[in-house]
């Protein structure tokens, strides 16, 4: 079965590398690592109204973590966070065909993503809860 | 059950040894020499092999083949540098090398079969009976593809080939046997166009190969390169001739080169002579000149060393002995730079060019279940694994791991329906497919069912010869899968069979070349015999017999030449006729003289 | 879908009761020898017909080499059990025999040295073990280490500063970070070091709790808590050492 040029690209071009200040309110950031090998994959999302406006990663890791999180990225921009939260590694996996020792690479990804949700969230509740703290350290 | 010999097939020289129950022994040709020249020539009337394709190389070197080893288990691309060098064509077909020599072609093992069937012939003959089985050697950091390479160059020379194996452990199997050493070792081997590092542990006749290095393209024939491109950069500087584009004369610098070199590891200094068709050309080489001109390539072999050293997790300094194999390890330079590296005195009291033929034949003897107490466990010397998206490789066995090993893999589909996975096996470290070596493809069959839903295990087992075997089995059903595995350098097995059926046909052809070489083997003993007689002689026999008996002699002289046989046999009995009663009376001769110098006492006792 | 060494343990794990680590004899795929049919009781070599017999699929490598699941091995027992063994399964003394033996002899060799390997290096057998036990690595996940990330994303950045330096020449600026770099380096290392103590530590309860439950029954929860623990330090070490390879390759 011949890989896709646009999934190739995501090894030589890896999409969506870079970082967002990562205590602006509307930023969550997940940091996740792979015990099997010591990889680290950081993935940031930017959120308007419950919409994922933007998404970046940093991965110091294998060739297929950082097309998993390049993947991932571009899957995120444009999906609200709920639609976001049903993203699986098996996608990953299915669209860059990856073989089963590196399954856990997009793995990797997933957890990124639940991490960076989960991150967005707390702060979402955490300023609900306590806006007049918010507001004073703003 | 029939005796199994050891060989060891080298890049410029080829061994044949066995075993019995005082040891291992190389077996010597006719001339009492062991080592056979790894070149085969093809004359008019067919194959010949070892010292008499060595004179043709001068001679006619487009049709002698030398260093075939570089080119087993490989594709053009792999020697595109050195393509210049060789005297003739060569092309590829299904990714392996094919070699053009007249109007025949040739793969690299059909030529190593030639070399192993001269082996085969010389055991033959020597011991007195069939040889059918064999241990071959190989440089320990051959790939797969090398080692099958050579397995079919034996099945093609009409030998089962018992066992692949590496030629440093060869060397350690055959260097422990005699020295009974225990502890930590490092067998070092340069040979002519290899060099390989290993590490073992010997212990209560246990040989464990810690870990393995090398360069499968580094040798002897390298330095020699050297010197020649400087010679013939000087002989076009000073003399305005080309040597490029003329074979027969780069061939005679060549082994001028290769002479110099072997001379300067006795000597400080060797004189080059090459005669030219109108002159010579002359060149004086100080060792130290040639020490700097191949300074880089012998430190070239260190980095192998340190990384064997680190993947044993040692340091040089726990190494008990180092032990120097392989011809290459006579240079002076060689020998200090290993010393520098291990800070000990290197070992090389066993013959470096015979060591690893001795080993094959103890591990011969091991298979054939008469050695009982020693066993070899190497290792793997690259690792293994398949291409993942992206041109990555990601290894399921790693290099040094003790064979036989396997790893298993699961594998699954993505799309409903899906019925085939592509797999594609590498050999190498290095993290891109493109920097790896392609072993082979397969395509994985699966039953069309749901995404996710087959499960096919897929057996990666690398057996004790080093070589790959895959195996698949489903996993729902239980049921063993056939894999047909496509070779990326290899022969298919209906070319092995084609070849083996060649090889046949062409024997008949071969020995007729035999015959003529045997003939005039004989016929120049004969001449050197007489003419040492006729000195002896010349106060017993006639002038008139004289005469005629060195008439004689020079048309065996002439009739040698040809390349019929029979006419050559038949001369040498005239000669034998002819002087017979020279024999007869040098005979009295040596009779009486022996009787003189005694006392009568004596003879009368 | 578990990796093949993952695939490979979860085949054996169901049969962790069912060896007990102190048989003195291995455990055969078969209880009668697949060539004369004859009983065999964990003989690697029937009794009758002498062939070689499969080592069972539920062998685990603790129980291949007669250890029970401890951590601290005697790597002097270890060496030479895997020679004899070696000495009874190795293709090369099967070489005159049938193809089925060659066979057996081979998968039984492949096993063996998997063994051997996993169980020599320490860090291997901790892993070994805690998959052993717990099933699936995943089901003993620790807790991820949030400030190692950030410690890898920190210096992953210096690193890549650096590379772009390098080239260009020395300046006062890289000289500055090769210090750091080194400081670093030095800090990561000591650590490496703590690690290895504390996984030491983790060994010696672990062998100690495993005598106590022999004697007094099972001690799971306890049990529980040192494999994560112990889990917990491998996988920070695994984070540790890769920035430690890293520096090196970075700064030569
Ligand atoms: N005295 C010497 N000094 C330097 N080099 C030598 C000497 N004697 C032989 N050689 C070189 O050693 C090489 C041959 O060594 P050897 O016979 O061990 O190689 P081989 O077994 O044929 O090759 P390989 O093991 O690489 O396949 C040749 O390059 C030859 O020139
Ligand atoms: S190998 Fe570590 S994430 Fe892929
Ligand atoms: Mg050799």
């Amino acid at each position: 079965m011949a890989y896709s040029e646009k999934v190739i690209d995501h090894y030589n071009n890896p999409r969506n590398v870079g970082s967002f200040q990562k205590d602006a309110e509307d930023v969550g950031t997940g940091i996740v690592g792979a015990p099997e090998c010591g990889d680290v994959m950081k993935l940031q999302i930017k959120v308007e109204n419950d919409t994922i406006v933007d998404a970046k990663f940093k991965t110091f890791g294998c060739g297929s973590a950082i097309a998993s999180s390049s993947l991932a990225t571009e899957w995120l921009k444009g999906k609200s966070l709920e639609e976001a939260q049903k993203i699986k590694n098996t996608d990953i996996v299915q669209e860059l065909n990856l073989p089963p020792v590196k399954i856990h690479c997009s793995v990797l990804a997933e957890d990124a993503i639940k991490a960076a949700l989960g991150d967005y969230q707390k702060k979402a509740t955490d300023k609900k809860s306590k806006p007049a703290e918010a507001a004073a350290s703003s | 059950m029939s005796r199994i010999v050891g060989i060891d097939l080298g890049t410029t020289n080829s061994l044949v040894a066995f075993m019995d129950k005082e040891g291992p022994h190389v077996i010597p040709g006719p001339d009492g020499q062991t080592k056979v020249p790894s070149i085969v020539g093809l004359t008019d009337n067919g194959l010949i092999v070892g010292d008499p394709a060595k004179a043709h190389l001068i001679r006619d070197p487009s049709h002698t083949i030398y260093s075939v080893k570089r080119f087993m288990g490989k594709g053009l691309d792999d020697v595109k540098d050195e393509l210049k060098y060789f005297p003739y064509h060569l092309h590829e077909k299904n990714g392996v090398i094919r070699i053009e020599i007249g109007d025949k072609t040739y793969s690299p093992p059909q030529v190593s079969a030639m070399i192993l069937k001269e082996l085969k012939r010389r055991a033959e003959d020597y011991l007195k009976e069939d040889v059918s089985k064999a241990v071959i050697t190989v440089p320990a950091y051959f790939n797969d593809s090398q080692r099958q390479a050579t397995k079919d160059a034996g099945l093609i020379a009409g030998l089962e080939v018992l066992r692949i194996i590496n030629e440093p452990t060869a060397a350690s199997l055959a260097y422990g046997l005699q020295k009974k050493t225990q502890g930590l070792i490092a067998i070092y081997d340069l040979g002519g166009g290899t060099f390989d590092i290993s590490i073992l542990k010997l212990k209560d006749g246990i040989f464990e190969v810690l870990a393995t290095n090398g360069d499968s393209h580094l040798g002897g024939d390298d330095f020699d390169q050297r010197l020649v491109d400087v010679m013939v950069d000087d002989m076009f500087q000073t003399q305005g001739i080309k040597v490029e584009g003329n074979p027969e004369l780069m061939q005679t610098v060549r082994l001028e080169a290769e002479r110099v070199k072997i001379r300067l590891s006795d000597e400080t200094q060797a004189q080059a002579v090459i005669q030219l068709p109108n002159g010579t050309y002359e060149k004086l080489w100080t060792r130290e000149s040639v020490e700097s001109l191949v300074m880089d390539l012998v430190e070239r072999t260190l980095g192998p060393c340190r990384n064997a050293l680190k993947d044993a997790g040692l340091t040089a300094s726990q190494i008990d002995e180092v032990v120097l194999v392989g011809g290459s390890t006579r240079m002076p330079l060689v020998w200090r730079k290993v010393e520098e590296l291990f800070g000990k005195t290197p070992h090389s009291e066993l013959n470096p060019d015979e060591v690893v033929a001795l080993g094959a034949a103890v591990q011969a003897d091991i298979l054939g279940g008469h050695t009982k107490d020693l066993l070899l466990l190497d290792v793997t010397p690259l690792s293994l694994g398949i291409e993942t998206m992206g041109g990555v490789m990601s290894a399921l066995i790693r290099r040094n791991t003790t064979i036989p090993t396997s790893a298993k893999e699961m594998f699954t589909t993505y799309v409903d329906g899906q019925t085939s996975v592509d797999i594609h096996i590498l050999q190498g470290e290095r993290e891109l497919v493109k920097d790896n070596r392609s072993l082979a493809r397969f395509q994985l069959k699966l039953p069309p069912l749901p995404a996710g839903v087959p499960r096919v295990e897929v057996n990666f087992l690398i057996d004790a010869n080093g070589i790959l075997h895959v195996t698949a089995r489903d996993i729902r059903t239980g049921e063993a899968q056939s894999v047909q595995v496509k070779p990326s350098h290899g022969l298919t097995d209906d070319e092995v069979e084609g070849m083996i059926r060649d090889s046949f046909q062409f024997a008949a052809e071969d020995i007729k070349a035999r015959q003529i070489i045997e003939a005039r083997n004989e016929a120049n003993a004969i001449i050197v015999a007489t003419e040492k007689a006729l000195v002896r002689a010349a106060n017993l026999i006639s002038d008139k017999e004289a005469e005629g008996i060195r008439r004689i002699l020079q048309q065996l002289g002439e009739v040698k030449a040809g390349d019929d046989h029979r006419v050559i046999r038949t001369k040498i009995s005239e000669v034998e006729k002819t002087t017979h009663h020279l024999a007869e009376v040098l005979m009295d001769a040596t009779l009486k003289e022996a009787l003189e110098s005694k006392k009568l006492s004596d003879v009368i006792k | 879908m578990p990796e093949a060494s993952e695939a490979e343990i979860m085949e054996h794990q169901h049969q962790a009761q069912a060896t007990t680590a102190t048989s003195r004899e291995l455990p055969m795929a078969r209880s009668m020898c697949w060539h004369c049919q004859s009983e065999v009781t964990g003989e690697y070599l029937c009794g009758q017909c002498v062939k070689v017999q499969p080592l069972s699929r539920d062998l685990d490598y603790f129980a291949c080499f007669q250890l029970p699941r401890l951590l601290n091995i005697d790597e002097q027992y270890l060496e030479k059990t895997f020679y004899e063994l070696s000495r009874t399964f190795h293709p090369d003394f099967y070489s005159t025999k049938d193809e089925s033996e060659k066979a057996i002899s081979l998968g039984n060799s492949a096993f063996l040295n998997a063994a051997y390997r996993t169980l020599k290096d320490p860090i291997q057998r901790a892993e070994y073990l805690i998959r052993l036990e717990a099933g699936a690595v995943k089901d003993i996940r620790s807790n991820p280490p949030a400030d190692l990330f950030e410690e890898v994303l920190e210096l992953q950045e210096t690193l890549e500063t650096f590379r772009q330096l390098a080239p260009k020449g020395p300046s006062s600026d890289l000289e500055a970070l090769r210090k750091k770099l080194q400081a670093e380096r030095e800090h990561l290392e000591k650590r490496q070091a703590e690690m290895e103590t504390s996984l030491q530590h983790k060994f010696n309860e672990w062998d100690q709790l495993q005598e106590r439950a022999a004697l007094s029954g099972q001690a799971r929860e306890e049990k529980n808590t040192i494999l994560r623990e112990m889990q917990e330090i491998l996988s920070n070490r695994t984070y540790v050492r890769n920035m430690v390879n890293d520096l090196l390759e970075t700064m030569g």
